[in-house]
């Protein structure tokens, strides 16, 4: 039995990664008494799991097959085919670096927390990883509640008032998100007529012709449910608050894996389970993912807590994403296979890019909260001199997120505009007034993510520090550093590489779409049909041009003096003062007037009365129980 | 349809050349623009020539900045300028296809756009003065204020056209298509007033209001580093006037390279930019500044007009 394992097919490879990531967690869990030990076996044990589950990810994709196999040591059935391979990779790649911070960031913290958040962060991965690779319903369902379950005790170990909150926010929507799909899948099983379990396979679920009427039913409540997850708005109220109170590695693994399972379920169902979907599944989607864009967008731009700002920024990205998905499924719905396969590929590509920059922002946020105990960037300011690798990092990741040129962020972005000019030049007409609105609402949120990073990187890194601890704020061990450069590097190599990059995620799209692939690049260019841009040729002009007027500026120097750096900036005559300098809600106050009605939105969404109803100590508390005996039984219930 | 998207492309040197040629030129548009200014305020005023005087001295001349400031601050005159040659490669002047394919796409166009913004934004952030972030924060609202208006004009254009390839585009618009006259018409003005915001022009001063914040995030700014960001600022004007001029006025670009039809090309855009810069410095001494916080209720009617342009063409099709 042992033998399989070490025959290194993506099967025994998985079966490793799933292994690895269980017997570190709990290995480090025992031994959390000593830091060192703990903080090593954790961090090896992340590192290798990954490791093997991207090899695992690479196989499957360059196998390019679906093959459904019984994983070697555990009772578990695997499908591997290209859209699960790539949402492995996906998730994987992001937990490596995120295991590399642990490494540093658990020898810091207390022992208590020390064991929880290691054995807890793995236990999660593992259930992800279970689940990106789930042949069948009953198992998908099993391990994204265990991964919830998991989720909700890395809020709630913070105790505080907001996280509890967070917590139980986070506790409901999963629950009431399990129970849709519970209901969608149970729906699907009845009408499939099926006797046996056999009949929640996805490969059998495939090959069942459904009525209709069942069909919209079941996507509804996929898409509920899967919604929940993903953080669509408005279904997204666990996901600012969570993202702040749990560790900073824990919060990157919610947004690069966790609500990406959400999103991958909602192209399984949509495009690939229940055959071509009607024209209306695809609008429905479209107008929930730019709503959750443009809300998701505004809203980050009122908060001051990083991670808070940075998880409104996922809920952005999950909305950009599923514009992709939504466009795909009206490119099928109305047999036009460049717009299924470029919306598709766009938003399979932002995904994974997703998880890439978003790894370095979460780990990145996290240093600063280390290095100087402070949350809210009001009170930051001048850590890049202090902690300039992070600040590097950090830059590159915003500019990644803003979509700037010639970035990955950038990269699939740009297929996302192509494919909803596509859209735009169909021949139906929901279409094409559909398409240049959804243009102008990404072009507006882009606008909007602009103004936020500008303000993040201003505020935080730039001008004078506001308070003592950013003033004496170290650099960050080199672990935590390399965590946050990485991903970052990896934004840039995406971004500049993306048009040799492009052909493998459209290889990808076909798949699920089972049409032929087409490549999307040529002689290294991006090239969608209708216009062509070419990352690499960007980023050599935008290197080399500012070197003219550096040039001018040195040719005309004349007897010019070295540049000087003294004094305070100038205020009108008046001696300067720290708190003349504009804060981050100056800064943002003028959109803070111009979308007055859209900011108060929340408060007529959420009545103080039914908060205050919802979030009385006792249901928390409660909460907090069943989620630990429901955590017990499932975790015998997936061992048995 | 075929893009020239590499080097390979025969046209890299006009694209060089065309950028080179912009940034020395900006200034004298600047320096026309004052001597408009000066005229309509009957009074002598600088000649053509004075901000290219004031340049060269302003580079002799040390940079002095705040103890609070960094790299942001003192790289980004040339990370803006830079950029906005970048752009500058990319726009049809006088060819009537984009001569640097790489860049030729209008969403690239829009989102280098988005660089030059953030790099001026951050810029003054990096200071620790008062009036500084004010004209980041508000530069960055004018983004958001002014960039749906230009994608959707420009969007409207590129379906008429059938592609997002600003070759294209300047080439429908060159070969008018009668039937979508009110369109391509329509969209051309939404660009025209999107152009007008991005330039900065009163009533759209916001960012950089002299007399109310002390030029934004100039305001720190001296000697060798003001000399270059006076440069850039003029460039980009210049550039955001060439992008509406060469999609919507593309009229006596050469479509066959031979030294004849350069020679008038070269003319008529120079032309052309010539009268753009006077009907705006035209506008520009004529009105007073907007309330920064009712722009977007100004900013309303730019979209309008776009989203009227989309009516027309969802309508003729």
């Amino acid at each position: 039995m042992m033998t399989t394992l070490l025959e290194l097919t993506s099967a025994s490879l998985l079966a490793l990664a799933i292994i690895a990531w269980l017997l570190s967690g709990v290995i480090s869990w025992l031994v959390a008494a000593s830091a060192r030990l703990n903080s090593l076996i954790s961090g090896v044990g992340g590192v290798l799991a990954s490791l093997a589950a991207i090899a695992a990810a690479w196989q499957a994709l360059h196998n390019g097959q679906v093959q459904i196999t019984p994983l070697p040591l555990l009772h578990y059935l695997a499908e591997f085919n290209p859209l699960n391979a790539l949402l492995l990779l996906a998730m994987s790649l992001p937990a490596l670096f995120c295991s590399l911070y642990a490494c540093a960031w658990l020898r810091e913290v207390n022992k208590r927390k020390r064991a929880r958040t290691g054995l807890l962060c793995h236990l999660l991965m593992a259930a992800l990883t279970a689940a990106a690779l789930s042949a069948n319903a009953l198992e998908l369902v099993l391990m994204m509640e265990l991964a919830a379950l998991c989720a909700y005790f890395l809020i709630v170990q913070t105790d505080d008032v907001k996280s509890r909150r967070a917590g139980l926010n986070q506790f409901l929507s999963g629950r009431l998100g399990t129970l849709c799909l519970i209901l969608c899948f149970a729906l699907l099983y009845y009408a499939s007529g099926s006797q046996e379990m056999e009949g929640l396979s996805f490969e059998l679920l495939r090959h069942t012709a459904f009525t209709p009427v069942v069909k919209s039913l079941a996507f509804l409540l996929a898409l509920t449910g899967f919604g929940l997850y993903a953080g669509i708005i408005p279904l997204h109220a666990w996901v600012p608050q969570s993202h702040s109170s749990a560790p900073a590695h824990a919060a990157a693994l919610f947004s690069s894996a966790l609500m990406k399972m959400g999103i991958i379920g909602v192209i399984k169902v949509g495009l690939d389970l229940l055959g071509a979907p009607p024209l209306w599944w695809g609008l429905v989607v479209l107008l929930l993912a730019i709503l959750t864009a443009f809300i998701g967008g505004l809203y980050a731009l009122m908060e001051h807590d990083l991670r808070r700002l940075l998880a409104y920024h996922s809920l952005e990205n999950v909305g950009i994403i599923l514009l992709g998905v939504g466009g795909a499924m009206v490119g099928v719905a109305l047999n036009l296979p460049v717009l299924a396969s470029l919306a598709l590929l766009a938003g399979l590509f932002h995904l994974f890019n997703h998880g890439l920059f978003k790894t370095a922002l979460f780990l990145g946020a996290g240093e600063i909260e280390m290095q100087t105990g402070i949350k809210d960037m009001e009170k930051l300011g001048g850590i890049a001199r202090r902690m300039p690798w992070t600040a590097v990092a950090m830059l590159i990741a915003l500019m990644s997120m803003a979509a700037l040129p010639p970035l990955n962020g950038f990269a699939s972005e740009w297929l996302l505009y192509q494919s909803l000019f596509q859209l735009s030049s169909s021949h139906v007409f929901v279409a094409r007034l559909l398409g240049p609105l959804l243009a102008v609402g990404l072009a507006l949120t882009g606008a909007l993510a602009l103004m936020c990073i500008a303000k993040v990187f201003g505020v935080t890194f730039l001008g004078a520090p506001r308070s003592e601890a950013a003033a004496k704020a170290i650099s960050a061990p080199l672990a935590m550093r390399l965590a946050s450069m990485l991903p970052a590097l990896l934004c840039v190599i995406f971004g500049i590489a993306s048009p040799w990059i492009i052909p493998h995620f459209s290889a990808v799209a076909a798949s699920v779409l089972r049409i032929t692939a087409m490549p999307f690049a040529d002689q290294g260019a991006a090239v969608s049909g209708t216009s062509a841009v070419s990352a690499p040729m960007i980023a050599l002009l935008l290197l080399a041009m500012p070197l003219l007027p550096w040039l001018i500026a040195g040719l005309l120097r004349g007897a010019r003096l070295p540049n000087r750096l003294r004094g305070d900036a100038w205020a009108c005559g008046y001696g300067h003062s720290a708190d003349m300098v504009v804060t981050a809600t100056g800064f943002a106050q003028p959109l803070r007037v111009m979308f007055a009605p859209l900011y108060r939105l929340r408060q007529h969404a959420t009545p103080a009365a039914l908060v205050a109803a919802l979030h009385q100590g006792w249901l928390g508390a409660f909460c907090r129980r069943l989620a630990f005996i429901e955590l017990a039984v499932l975790l015998v219930v997936a061992f048995a | 349809m075929n893009f020239p998207v590499l080097l390979n492309s025969s046209l890299w040197p006009l694209a060089l050349t065309q950028a080179v040629v912009l940034l020395a030129i900006a200034p004298l548009f600047a320096g026309f623009s004052r001597v408009m200014r000066a005229k309509m305020h009957n009074r002598q005023g600088p000649g053509v020539l004075q901000e290219y005087r004031d340049i060269t001295k302003l580079l002799k001349r040390q940079s002095v900045a705040p103890a609070a400031s960094g790299a942001a601050f003192r790289s980004m005159p040339y990370l803006l300028t830079g950029g906005l040659l970048v752009i500058a490669t990319a726009l049809p002047m006088v060819t009537l296809t984009s001569p640097m394919g790489a860049a030729g796409d209008l969403i690239t166009v829009i989102y280098l756009f988005a660089i030059v913004r953030f790099v001026f934004a951050i810029a003054g952030l990096d200071t620790g003065s008062p009036f500084t972030g004010i004209g980041a924060s508000r530069e960055a609202v004018l983004g958001v204020l002014v960039e749906p208006i230009l994608l959707l004009g420009l969007w409207v254009a590129a379906l008429v056209a059938g592609s997002t390839y600003l070759g294209a585009i300047a080439d429908c618009v060159r070969h008018w298509p009668v039937s979508s006259s009110l369109t391509l018409i329509l969209a051309g003005l939404a660009c025209a007033f999107a152009t007008y915001v991005e330039m900065g022009k009163l009533p759209f001063d916001m960012a950089e209001a002299e007399q109310e914040l002390q030029e934004g995030p100039l305001t720190e700014y001296s000697g060798a580093a003001l000399g270059v960001l006076k440069i850039g600022i003029s460039l980009k004007q210049l550039v955001v006037l060439q992008l509406f001029l060469g999609l919507f006025f593309p009229f006596g670009m050469a479509e066959n390279l031979t030294p004849l039809t350069l020679l008038i090309a070269v003319a008529l855009c120079l032309l052309k930019l010539l009268i753009a810069v006077f009907l705006v410095a035209l506008i520009e001494n004529s009105v007073a500044r907007l309330r920064f916080l009712k722009t977007s209720c100004t900013t309303w009617a730019g979209f309008g007009l776009a989203f009227l342009a989309l009516v027309s063409w969802l309508v003729a099709g």
